[in-house]
């Protein structure tokens, strides 16, 4: 997969896009809608832009003003980018059905995750049928700094691109540096001695998830399976007697279901 | 739709085509039955000529958004587009039903009707509706973005259609935002829930403010996160009479139809 530099006319239509893109980014998948003043907060960029931007998204179908007229909801046509891609993947297909057996049985989320920048974004989700809190869906967007589906994702990383990410990681960090390297130090030590690891609070207080690196098809696309629930004094023993075997079981029941496909969703 | 009607109402409506608009064209060229495509596909789907679509393709590509086979000369969507919206709450026809659903109840009754969820510990707003004739001063704080989960109708609501452990889970974090208040927290909601119990909502005239009177059910939908939906009026007219015997009532009516509509959506 390649691409050809651009021209140097180009660059300022590069500039937009990119800009443009980064502001449907900036929706994530909250429910709240956003003011013009919430996105230039999020993404950075000069209130003008953001202005100019969230018309064309307006105009365009992909946000709608919400009620009370202040601010912007996601509408329907921000949904069919992704719906198109999911839809048509097999992948996502073959493996939900194993995540929702997993997530039934131990009343957890689990998702498969890729990376994206600093990032981790769910491909594939199931949550258990009992499973009202932690609800994500695919297209969620986790810090891949804090969280175990981020960590295990590094640990399946070769030293050298180990290390690079790492960097970017701690430097994105700012004042939390320190701990953030901590954290990934000791999910390294984890997935070093028993095959996953186990991180409390690493995306919201009192949610614990366990995680590991999976490789994906053809491609071994090297991505990050996570089960993840919500709990007020969390079970640690239960996490390594029960939680990750169950969890080396459908990676390995993935690996197997998945390994004739090219490997991206 | 034909592609060639799609193109023309667009270029109707967007006087001022930036290069952030034509980018999301081409994105929205794919569908799920069409998951790789090439140039002269894309000029055809989208409406542009093949040098636009090839320059902007080639931009999406260094953006990480789509991805490029240099074998087959083909596009596909990236897996990042995930990121870009995906998470939009809701299939839209859903929404709109709902809403004329509300809509009908809002003006019969005459009183605002608000669809909420809970995010964190906070009841935000789904979607909103007042009456056709409204009743109501306008400086009554009667449509509210965000409720608190554990001193308002709505809140009670919802945490009452919660399973035990989730809805302990969330006390827990209530209470140890605000510790002096628990108790009387706690009562209060226990009141409600049994209110919800038996009738299948929960009423508050008065109490989250002294002109309002409020109605509230739990709204609970296959495959979804729970949500409430509620109706706001002035106190003088939402007497316990009405409540028991239309305003409730109708209330869970609505609540059913959104079940119904979200089956067959």
């Amino acid at each position: 997969m390649s691409a050809v530099p651009p021209k140097r006319g180009d660059a300022a239509a590069l500039l937009t896009v990119s800009r443009g893109l980064m502001v449907l980014r900036a929706f994530r998948s909250d429910v709240a809608p956003l003011s013009n003043a919430e996105l230039v907060q999020r993404t950075g960029l000069p209130k003008a832009t953001i202005s100019r931007l969230t018309s064309t998204l307006l105009q365009l179908g992909f946000v709608r003003r919400a009620p009370g007229g202040r601010a912007f909801e996601l509408a329907a046509g921000a949904r069919g980018m992704g719906h198109a891609l999911v839809a048509s993947s097999e992948l996502v297909q073959a493996a939900e059905p194993i995540m929702q057996g997993l997530a039934d049985r131990l009343e957890v989320s689990v998702a498969l995750a890729m990376p994206d920048g600093l990032d981790m974004l769910y491909i594939a989700y199931r949550a258990g049928r009992g499973v009202a809190t932690l609800r994500l869906r695919r297209g969620a967007v986790l810090p891949m700094a804090t969280t175990s589906v981020g960590h295990a994702y590094l640990g399946g990383l070769d030293e050298h691109n180990r290390r690079r990410q790492m960097e970017r990681l701690v430097a994105a960090a700012g004042e939390g540096a320190g701990d953030v390297e901590r954290r990934i130090e000791s999910s390294l030590a984890d997935l070093a001695s028993q095959g996953a690891c186990t991180v409390i609070g690493g995306y919201r207080r009192d949610i614990v998830a366990t995680a590991l690196p999976l490789r994906v098809g053809r491609q071994a696309v090297l991505m990050g399976l996570s089960c993840g629930k919500a709990c007020v004094g969390p079970d640690l023993a239960l996490e390594k007697d029960v939680v990750v075997p169950a969890l080396k079981e459908t990676a390995a029941c993935l690996h197997e279901r998945l390994a004739s496909f090219d490997g991206l969703p | 739709m034909s592609t060639q009607r799609v193109s023309d109402k667009r270029h109707r409506a967007c006087p001022m085509v930036t290069p952030f608009a034509r980018a999301l064209w081409l994105l929205e060229a794919f569908t799920e039955n069409a998951r790789w495509l090439g140039n002269r596909d894309l000029a055809a789907r989208s409406g542009m000529p093949a040098s636009t679509v090839w320059r902007i393709a080639q931009s999406l590509v260094i953006l990480g958004y789509l991805l490029y086979d240099a074998e087959t000369r083909k596009y596909r969507l990236a897996p990042s587009v995930l990121a870009l919206g995906y998470g939009a709450v809701g299939h839209a026809a859903v929404q709109l039903k709902a809403h004329e659903q509300m809509q009908g109840y809002a003006d019969l009754q005459s009183v605002q009707v608000t669809l909420g969820t809970r995010e964190r510990l906070e009841i935000v707003t789904l979607d909103s509706v007042s009456p056709a004739l409204s009743r109501l001063p306008s400086d009554l704080p009667v449509s509210v973005a965000r409720a608190s989960l554990a001193s308002s109708p709505m809140g009670w609501a919802l945490l009452s259609a919660l399973p035990e452990s989730e809805r302990n889970y969330l006390m827990h974090k209530v209470e140890r935002r605000a510790p002096q208040d628990g108790l009387r927290m706690r009562r209060r909601i226990i009141q409600a829930m049994a209110q919800v119990r038996e009738a299948g909502y929960c009423s508050s005239v008065s109490e989250w403010h002294p002109d309002l009177g409020i109605v509230a059910a739990p709204v609970l939908c296959e495959g979804r996160a729970p949500r409430v939906i509620s109706c706001v009026g002035h106190a003088s007219r939402i007497t316990s009479a009405r409540v028991q015997r239309e305003l409730g009532p109708r209330l869970l009516a609505l609540a059913a139809q959104f079940r119904q509509s979200d089956i067959h959506a």
